[in-house]
């Protein structure tokens, strides 16, 4: 069984693996970054590394203006990244065999890799290579 | 695994070898040309080469390689030259005396003199370069381009191998080189020397700089077996690129003992305050922190000193060059070093290499004539490092600079009468800007300037050019020493606080409101006896607008070679700040070079004035000119 | 487990070493081959499930070898062993069917972790 990271963006419900996941951070301080496109709010000292936070929801093209204080700190494999969203809701245990293609076209501006049905809820997984190759193009 | 039980069998089978080599190298001094004989020769220098690394004897392994490199060669050959048998015996002579330290549990005797040829070498220079051991990123020569294909991008490539693919490591290699020749491969994660060592490869990561459409190398990717996703962006240009294999540095053991008798002292230093803080003896806890401080500083400094290399280290590859390139144009240049023993920072001198490269294929290319000379000179002034590439050919034409600047929209005619040639000059770095008519093969298509040029302000430094036509060209490079510890000025906009480095101030002052004049729609202050422009930072952060009002801090700071006013809030002080350097995705923002952690753990990002400055110009300008973008 | 493996090097050397890696993991080496022409001999009457098979050898290469056994077996599954500097013999070698390759000198752990992806074993 794998674990996600459940959380919310605008009314959707994403997931991420918890693999790829370092730490959540509890609220900490926002330093400004210059000349930074608008879905970065700033940046955090993370032990001494410092990380940009991407709005989630800005950058997938949610309305949503609510977020959740804590910091999902990616692992530094990943990249150097930190992610705000709406809403944290949990870890969710899963089984790779349960997971469902997203939909065409759909999966590639909303950085979803497959689909997780769960308690009658759906929760994108998201694909974290498509977004960090969106982040390119800063 | 335990090696001790396999050392037995390295000397007996090795003893065989060697013997081996000795006896066929001896037949074939009367038939120099049996290719069975080479063969076997070769075979025997292989087996040897393969025993001695799976032990960990460098030496031998290494020597052994040598040997079998050049077998290789007169495999290829046919045959082997008369005059290279002395030199395989004496090689064999020397496995044999290395074979012989280990078996006395000696450290294996010196190869160096063997191997870089001290002695003939003459024999073994002929032969085709032998993989080196030390190829890193794989370069690949820009292939004649087509004559439309003037844009050239850099491609960002993610290409991940299905799961379960067969030889994943061959199959990426075979990408890197299919790749490779489409254009020129700036990285590739892995490289080809770790692709060569085989292993579960699943995703190469790889930088390409082509005039493909990222579509067309995007399909041919995907039309090889084993590929399970591609992904092929256009990365928008920035030259300095810090990648994240590590970097070590060889340190004198003289200076560690110094690091040690510090932490020594930092150590009693403790003990000190500690001891006076207990007692409350205000005087001695002052005592303490003067000395810590002191401490403090001799630590700054002896790190540094550890980052520290000679410029030798970058223009020892020069000769070789500019005997290339003299073989290539069929030109004779006379090429001096100066000041190699000038010490800067690693980080800085690295990222210098390629520029210089190109500064010298340049001044050869387009500068020199049938014949001259080339001066690459290094010397400390003050703080700053000047590294300077002075050749005596054509110089530049600030004529032909001018109508091209014109001609490109750069510059209205009356802008281009007005120019100073000096400034003039730094045209020739704006991306896409030549005046060589033809495209030459070793400066592609003039482009690189550019790239010289951001490298150097990213590094913190100036650009300058010196020229007149028929008097030769110099380009100056002024570089801070090292960029871990700079000095910068802290200032706040809108509440929120940038770091400029201090090499990009020229002075600070509060302007009043009377002291500012407008002159057409831009408001400038008259410093000495020259008309200063006033430029908000709130604007150029997309802050938003405050009215002037009171006396107004400004920076004097030098956009290609002018003055200009950065108006702020406020000036928060100097510090001396520790420069981290940024990683992806923070190193795609334009305008930032880099970040620090002041005392409090708060983060301030460095701003470099004039690249934000370009990029805004750059946005109106080239657009409007329907330039490259 | 009880992966079948034939190892052909013209070393003794190198083939006790790789030996050594593959019964410590489990694996039953069932016979050795000197040279080009053993193995091609060899894997007539063993059928082993895997081969490694060095590249210079005496006789018959290894990627002879592995083009006259691929020939008569084409589901052979040949894992080729090379040393520094050997780039084209190794792509060559893919290009001829070989399904992997390993370096010298041998480090376990990257022999173990190709030999168990060819195999499909975790």
């Amino acid at each position: 069984m794998a674990q996600l990271l459940a959380f919310q963006l605008g009314s959707e419900m994403y997931g991420l693996e918890v693999t790829h996941i370092q730490e959540v951070v509890e609220s900490p301080p926002l330093y400004y970054i210059p000349r930074a496109p608008a879905s970065l709010l700033g940046a955090i000292n993370f032990h001494g590394s410092i990380l940009p936070v991407l709005d989630l929801a800005a950058c997938l093209g949610f309305g949503e203006k609510e977020r959740d204080l804590r910091i999902i700190v990616l692992t530094p494999e990943e990249a150097q990244l930190a992610l705000a969203v709406s809403a944290i809701v949990g870890i969710v245990s899963f089984a790779e065999e349960a997971l469902l293609p997203g939909q065409e076209g759909q999966t590639l501006t909303a950085c979803i890799r497959a689909v997780l049905p769960d308690r009658g809820e759906m929760i994108n997984l998201l694909d974290l290579n498509r977004l960090l190759v969106s982040l390119d193009n800063f | 695994m335990d090696m001790s039980k396999y050392r037995d069998m390295f000397f007996s089978e090795t003893q065989e070898h060697l013997h081996n080599m000795g006896r066929l190298l001896i037949d074939l001094e009367k038939n120099p040309a049996d290719r069975d004989g080479i063969d076997s020769l070769f075979r025997e220098a292989h087996s040897i080469k393969g025993m001695a690394a799976s032990m960990g004897y460098q030496r031998t392994a290494e020597l052994a390689h040598h040997l079998e490199d050049a077998l290789d060669g007169f495999r290829a050959g046919g045959q082997i030259p008369v005059a290279a048998f002395d030199r395989l015996l004496a090689g064999i002579d020397l496995l044999e005396g290395l074979v012989d330290d280990l078996a006395a549990e000696r450290p294996e005797r010196d190869i160096a003199e063997f191997v870089d040829g001290g002695a003939p070498t003459e024999v073994f220079a002929d032969l085709p370069a032998a993989p080196s051991a030390e190829l890193s990123t794989p370069t690949v020569p820009v292939p004649a381009a087509e004559p439309e294909a003037a844009s050239e991008e850099t491609l960002r490539i993610v290409v991940e191998l299905a799961y379960g693919a067969v030889a994943p490591a061959a199959r990426a290699l075979l990408m890197v080189r299919d790749l490779a020749g489409q254009g020129r491969l700036l990285n590739s994660v892995p490289d080809e020397q770790e692709l060569l060592q085989g292993g579960a490869v699943q995703r190469l990561e790889l930088r390409l700089k082509t005039s493909r459409p990222a579509a067309t190398v995007k399909e041919r990717l995907l039309a090889m077996p084993d590929v399970a996703r591609v992904s092929c962006v256009v990365e928008r240009p920035q030259p300095v690129r810090r990648d994240a294999r590590e970097r070590t540095v060889r340190v004198r053991t003289g200076l560690l003992d110094q690091f040690i008798n510090l932490a020594g002292e930092l150590i009693s230093n403790r003990y000190m305050l500690q001891a006076a803080f207990a007692e409350n003896r205000v005087q001695d806890l002052k005592l303490g922190l003067d000395q810590l401080t002191r401490l403090i500083t001799d630590l700054h400094h002896q790190v540094l000193q550890v980052r520290m290399m000679p410029v030798a280290s970058i223009t020892g590859r020069l000769p070789r060059q500019v005997r290339d390139l003299e073989r290539k144009t069929g030109k004779s240049v006379s090429l001096h070093i100066e000041g190699e023993e000038v010490e800067m920072d690693r980080a800085i001198l690295e990222a210098l290499a390629d520029p210089l490269m190109h500064m010298v294929r340049n001044a050869i290319d387009h500068g020199i004539e049938a014949a001259g000379e080339l001066v690459v000179s290094a010397s400390r002034e003050k703080d700053l490092v000047l590294i300077e590439v002075r050749d005596n050919g054509l110089g530049l034409d600030p004529e032909a600079i001018r109508r091209k600047a014109v001609e490109r929209g750069l510059l209205s005619p009356a802008q281009a009468r007005s120019t100073a040639d000096r400034d003039l000059f730094q045209l020739i770095c704006v991306p896409g800007f030549s005046t060589a008519a033809e495209v030459t093969e070793t400066s592609g298509r003039g482009v690189g300037m550019d790239v010289v040029k951001s490298v150097v302000e990213q590094l913190g430094g100036t650009l300058q050019i010196i020229s007149a036509a028929g008097a030769g060209t110099r380009i100056q490079l002024y570089l801070p020493l090292s960029v871990a510890i700079i000095q910068v000025l802290l200032v706040e906009c809108e509440g929120k606080t940038v770091a400029i480095p201090l090499t990009r101030v020229l002075r600070t002052l509060e302007v009043t409101r009377e002291e500012i004049r407008s002159s057409g729609r831009q408001k400038v202050v008259r410093l000495g006896d020259e008309l200063v422009p006033l430029l908000s930072v709130r604007k150029i952060l997309q802050l938003p607008h405050r009215p002037m009002s009171g006396s107004i801090p400004a920076v004097i700071s030098e956009v290609r070679g002018r003055k200009v006013g950065l108006v702020v809030d406020r000036l928060v002080g100097q510090r001396e700040v520790f420069v981290k350097s940024l990683s992806f995705p923070l190193d795609r923002l334009a305008g930032i070079s880099g970040a620090t952690t002041l005392g409090d753990g708060s983060i301030v990002f460095i701003i470099d004035p004039q690249t934000l400055l370009e990029e805004q110009a750059a946005g109106s300008k080239l657009r409007s000119a329907g330039g490259n973008p | 487990m009880g992966l079948r493996v034939l190892i052909v090097d013209d070393a003794l050397f190198m083939r006790n070493m790789l030996k050594e890696i593959f019964l410590k993991a489990g694996y039953e080496v069932v016979g050795e081959a000197g040279d080009g022409l053993e193995a091609v001999e060899q894997y007539r009457q063993l059928r082993p499930d895997l081969v490694t098979m060095d590249i210079v050898m005496p006789h018959k290469s290894g990627i002879e070898a592995l083009q006259d056994i691929r020939k008569e077996h084409p589901d052979a599954c040949i894992v080729m062993c090379s040393a520094m500097g050997q780039e084209a013999l190794i792509l060559e070698a893919v290009q001829a069917g070989a399904r992997d390759f390993i370096v010298k000198p041998f480090k376990e752990d990257k022999v173990l972790e190709v030999v168990r992806r060819i195999a499909g074993q975790p």
